[in-house]
C-alpha cells in the first residue's frame, strides 16, 4: 500500500450525502458563503440516490392559525415518549415553517393547493392537527427535482458515485477530512477540507424487510462511531406499519404511505377483524407508527396473520378513482405487484424504515469534533423514541440548512491540515482487502444473514435471549467477513461495495444491539417482550454509546433535560412553552 | 398463484458484458412477482457476484436503474416478468458510454442540459 501514490483534493467544505440534508447544505452555502469551494460527496448518483427522493407523504409544518407550534411540538415530544432532545425538536417544529416557504419561494418546489391558494394540509398518524404538506404521494421526487435544479446554478463540485471511507486527522488530532472512493474507477484517494458535513442517512437496510434505497447502510453513522464521537438512543429503529409484501422481490419492504392510514385506510388481520381496535382504539389505524407496527407484528406472531407473513391494508371503500386521484404513486406501485390498492385490500408488513438514533450534535449540527457536522438521519435526539411520519425530510432539510449556515461560519476559522499518512494508508488498505483476499465470505450471502439476524433478534419485539443471540451473529459475521472476498476488477464492481456496506453495517449493527440490550423497558419504537411496559421512573433516559479503546461498545445513560415540557400532562409546567427561539449553542464543544 | 409450481420454473437471462465481452446467459428460479431487477440481483447473489448494474430505490423513483429489455429502453424495477415469460435479453442503456456491463456514464447525458446558459445566473 505504502508505494501507492495517493491523490488529494481540496475543497473547503466536503458534504457526505446528496439528499435532503446534503442538498440543502450547499444551498445555505451558496447563499451565506459563494466564495466557498464546496464538494459533495455521493456514494449513488447525485440527488437520485438516498431516501429524501422516496419520500410520499409529506412534510409537517404548522402554517394554519388554528394550528400552532406548541402544538407540534406536543405532538414530536409525545410521540417520541418523551426522549427527544427538547431543543432539537423545538429547532425543527419552529424552523419547519419557515422552510417550507424557502423549499417554495426559492428552491421552487410547488406543493398541493386547496382551492382557495393556501398549501393543502393532510392528516398522518399521532397529530393533532392535519399538517403534512405534500405534493400528492410523491413529494420527495419534488423536492429533490427542484434541488438538483439548484445544484445546476449554484455548480458544487459534485463526486457522484464516491465513496466517503473514513474521516482523517492531523498529528495535532485535528480534522483534517476524508478518505473517498470512487466507485467506477475503484482508486481510493483523500479530500482534504476545513469542514465537513456527514448527511449519508440511516442503516435499515440491515434488516430482512426494509423501505430504504440500497445506499442507505450506516456509512456516516459508522464514519463517526470510528472516530470516536458519541451516539446516542441507537435502539431506536422505526419499522414502518406498511410496507408492501412482494414475496422475494426486492419491492418487499417499500413504503406505502402514512397518508393512506390517514385518509382513512382500514387494517385487518387474517380473521377479517380491524385489529387495531384491541390496540389504540381511540386512534385506530391513526396511531403513531411504532403501535400500528407492533400491533400487526404481534397479530402475525399470533397467528392471526396472511399466509405471506403479513396483514391486510384496505383503502378501496374510498372508490378506485378517489384512490387513484389521491395516491398515484401508490396505486403504480401496488400494481407492480399484481395488487391493486385501488380496487381491494393489500398484503403489508412492519418494514424497517428510520433510524432515531445516531450522532450527538447541537441545533447548529456540531458534533464534538471541532469542523464536523452531522445533519439529518445520521444524527440523534429530534425524534426521541419514535418519530412521527411527515419529520423526518422536515428534519433532512431543516438541519441541513443549518449545517449549511454553520459550515459557511466554520469554514471562515478553520485551515486546511495534512492527515496523518498512516490513516489514510490504514483507511486504503482496509477498502482495498476484498479485492486481495483468497478467502471465502461471499459479501451477499453475509449481508442476507445480518438482515435475517436483525430481524430475528433486534426487529419489532425484542428480547434478551433475542438479543444475546444477534450480539453472536454479529461478532460471528464480524470475524466471517475479515474473509471477504470479491470477484472482478476494481471497477464498477459492485460486489466489492456490498463488502464495504457490510462492515458499516455490522459496526453499526452491533451498537445497536448493545442499545436494545441496556434499555429493561419499552419505549416507542423499542419494544421488548421480556420488560413490556415503559419505566419512566428509571428509563426517561436516553443511552449514549462510544467506541471503547479496546473496541467494544461503551454505554452510558442520561437524563433528558425536559427544558421545555415535562412528560407529565397534569404537571403545569407541561404547559410552559417558550415562544423564541433560545440563544444559539454555537459554542457546544465536548 | 401455484407458487409450489412456479418455483421450479425458470427463466433464461442473456446479460451483455464488457468483462471480457460478449454475452453471459443465465438461468434464474422465477418467483412471483419478480421484476427484471430481482432478475438482476438473483444472478449477482446466487451465481456471478461480478455482474455490474445499478439501482438506488427500486422503486420506480430514482430512475438510475435503467437498461434495455429486448431492446426496450426500461427502469429494470419497473418492469414485471410476464408469467409465461421464459426468456429475456438485458442490455445496458443505448448512447451512452458504458463504464462496466449494464452500467452506463450518465455525466454525458446531464452535462449539456447543465451548460445551457440560462442556468448561470
Amino acid at each position: 500500500m505504502a508505494t501507492e501514490s495517493v491523490r488529494t483534493l481540496d475543497t473547503d467544505v466536503a458534504i457526505v450525502g446528496s439528499g435532503g440534508a446534503g442538498l440543502m447544505c450547499v444551498l445555505h452555502l451558496a447563499r451565506n458563503a459563494p466564495e466557498l469551494d464546496v464538494t459533495v460527496v455521493s456514494k449513488g448518483a447525485i440527488a437520485r440516490s438516498g431516501c429524501t427522493r422516496m419520500v410520499q407523504g409529506g412534510y409537517n409544518a404548522v402554517l394554519d392559525p388554528d394550528d400552532s407550534l406548541e402544538l407540534h411540538f406536543r405532538d414530536t415530544l409525545e410521540g417520541g415518549k418523551y426522549l427527544n432532545d427538547q431543543e432539537m425538536a423545538w429547532t425543527l417544529v419552529n424552523d419547519a415553517p419557515r422552510t417550507i416557504e424557502e423549499l417554495e419561494s426559492r428552491v421552487g418546489c410547488f406543493f398541493d393547493r386547496t382551492e382557495d391558494g393556501r398549501i393543502r394540509q393532510k392528516a398522518f398518524g399521532g397529530q393533532n392537527f392535519d399538517r403534512t404538506v405534500h405534493k400528492g404521494d410523491l413529494t420527495g421526487m419534488e423536492i429533490m427535482g427542484k434541488l438538483l435544479e439548484q445544484m445546476e446554478r449554484i455548480r458544487p463540485r459534485e463526486l457522484g458515485d464516491t465513496r466517503a471511507l473514513d474521516l482523517l486527522f492531523d498529528g495535532d488530532g485535528e480534522l483534517a477530512g476524508l478518505t473517498v472512493l470512487d466507485v467506477m474507477s475503484g482508486e481510493v484517494y483523500v479530500v482534504r477540507a476545513r469542514v465537513v458535513v456527514v448527511a449519508a442517512g440511516g442503516p435499515a437496510t440491515m434488516y430482512k424487510i426494509a423501505a430504504p434505497a440500497r445506499e442507505k447502510t450506516g456509512d456516516g453513522v459508522a464514519m463517526c462511531y470510528r472516530a470516536g464521537l458519541e451516539l446516542r438512543d441507537m435502539e431506536m429503529l422505526q419499522f414502518h406499519p406498511t410496507g408492501l409484501l412482494a414475496g422475494e422481490s426486492v419491492l418487499t419492504g417499500a413504503v406505502l404511505e402514512e397518508g393512506l392510514r390517514g385518509a382513512g385506510a382500514h387494517m385487518y388481520n387474517a380473521e377479517g377483524e380491524r385489529f387495531m381496535r384491541r390496540y389504540d382504539p381511540e386512534r385506530m389505524e391513526r396511531s403513531t407508527r411504532d403501535v400500528v407496527s407492533r400491533a400487526s407484528y404481534l397479530e402475525i406472531m399470533a397467528g392471526r396473520g396472511t399466509p405471506g407473513g403479513g396483514v391486510m391494508l384496505d383503502i378501496s371503500h374510498l372508490g378506485p378513482e378517489e384512490v387513484e386521484r389521491r395516491f398515484p404513486g401508490m396505486t403504480s406501485r401496488s400494481r407492480i405487484i399484481g395488487s391493486d390498492l385501488a380496487r381491494g385490500p393489500i398484503e403489508v408488513s412492519p418494514t424497517a424504515h428510520f433510524h432515531m438514533g445516531g450522532v450527538i450534535v447541537d441545533r447548529d449540527c456540531q458534533t464534538a469534533i471541532p469542523g464536523l457536522l452531522v445533519a439529518g438521519e445520521d444524527s440523534g435526539g429530534v425524534h426521541g423514541a419514535n418519530r412521527l411520519g411527515g419529520n423526518g425530510v422536515a428534519e433532512s432539510t431543516i438541519f441541513g440548512g443549518r449545517a449549511g449556515d454553520r459550515a459557511a461560519l466554520t469554514a471562515r476559522e478553520r485551515r486546511l491540515r495534512d492527515p496523518e499518512l498512516s490513516q489514510v494508508s490504514g483507511s486504503a488498505a482496509k477498502a482495498l482487502a476484498p479485492l486481495r483476499r483468497e478467502g471465502s465470505t461471499n459479501p451477499f450471502q453475509a449481508t442476507q444473514e445480518l438482515k435475517d439476524a436483525m430481524w430475528e433478534g433486534c426487529g419489532v419485539a425484542r428480547d434478551r435471549r433475542g438479543l444475546l443471540h444477534a450480539r453472536d451473529r454479529i461478532g460471528e459475521l464480524s470475524e466471517q467477513t475479515a474473509d471477504t472476498t470479491v470477484p472482478g476488477p476494481r471497477e464498477a464492481n459492485y460486489a466489492w461495495q456490498e463488502a464495504l456496506d457490510l462492515s458499516n453495517q455490522l459496526e453499526v449493527a452491533r451498537v445497536m444491539v448493545e442499545s436494545a440490550l441496556f434499555r429493561e423497558e419499552s419505549r416507542g419504537s423499542h419494544f421488548r417482550s421480556d420488560h413490556p411496559e415503559q419505566d419512566d421512573q428509571r428509563w426517561l433516559r436516553f443511552i449514549v454509546t462510544r467506541r471503547g479503546p479496546d473496541g467494544g461498545v461503551e454505554v452510558d445513560l442520561r437524563p433528558v433535560e425536559f427544558s421545555r415540557r415535562r412528560p407529565d400532562p397534569a404537571d403545569p409546567q407541561a404547559e410552559d412553552l417558550e415562544r423564541t427561539e433560545p440563544p444559539g449553542e454555537l459554542g457546544r464543544r465536548k | 398463484m401455484g407458487e409450489a409450481r412456479d418455483a421450479r420454473r425458470k427463466v433464461r437471462v442473456e446479460i451483455s458484458r464488457t468483462d471480457p465481452g460478449g454475452r453471459s446467459t443465465f438461468d434464474v428460479e422465477r418467483f412471483d412477482p419478480m421484476t427484471v431487477l430481482d432478475v438482476l440481483l438473483a444472478v449477482q447473489r446466487q451465481q456471478d457476484p461480478s455482474l455490474g448494474f445499478r439501482y438506488s430505490c427500486r422503486v420506480g423513483m430514482c430512475n438510475v436503474c435503467g437498461v434495455r429489455v429486448d431492446g426496450e429502453p426500461v427502469l429494470a424495477c419497473r418492469v414485471p416478468l410476464d408469467a409465461a415469460q421464459e426468456e429475456l435479453l438485458v442490455e445496458p442503456m443505448g448512447g451512452l458510454p458504458v463504464a462496466r456491463d449494464l452500467v452506463v456514464v450518465l455525466d454525458q447525458f446531464v452535462d449539456p442540459w447543465a451548460s445551457d446558459e440560462s442556468a448561470e445566473q
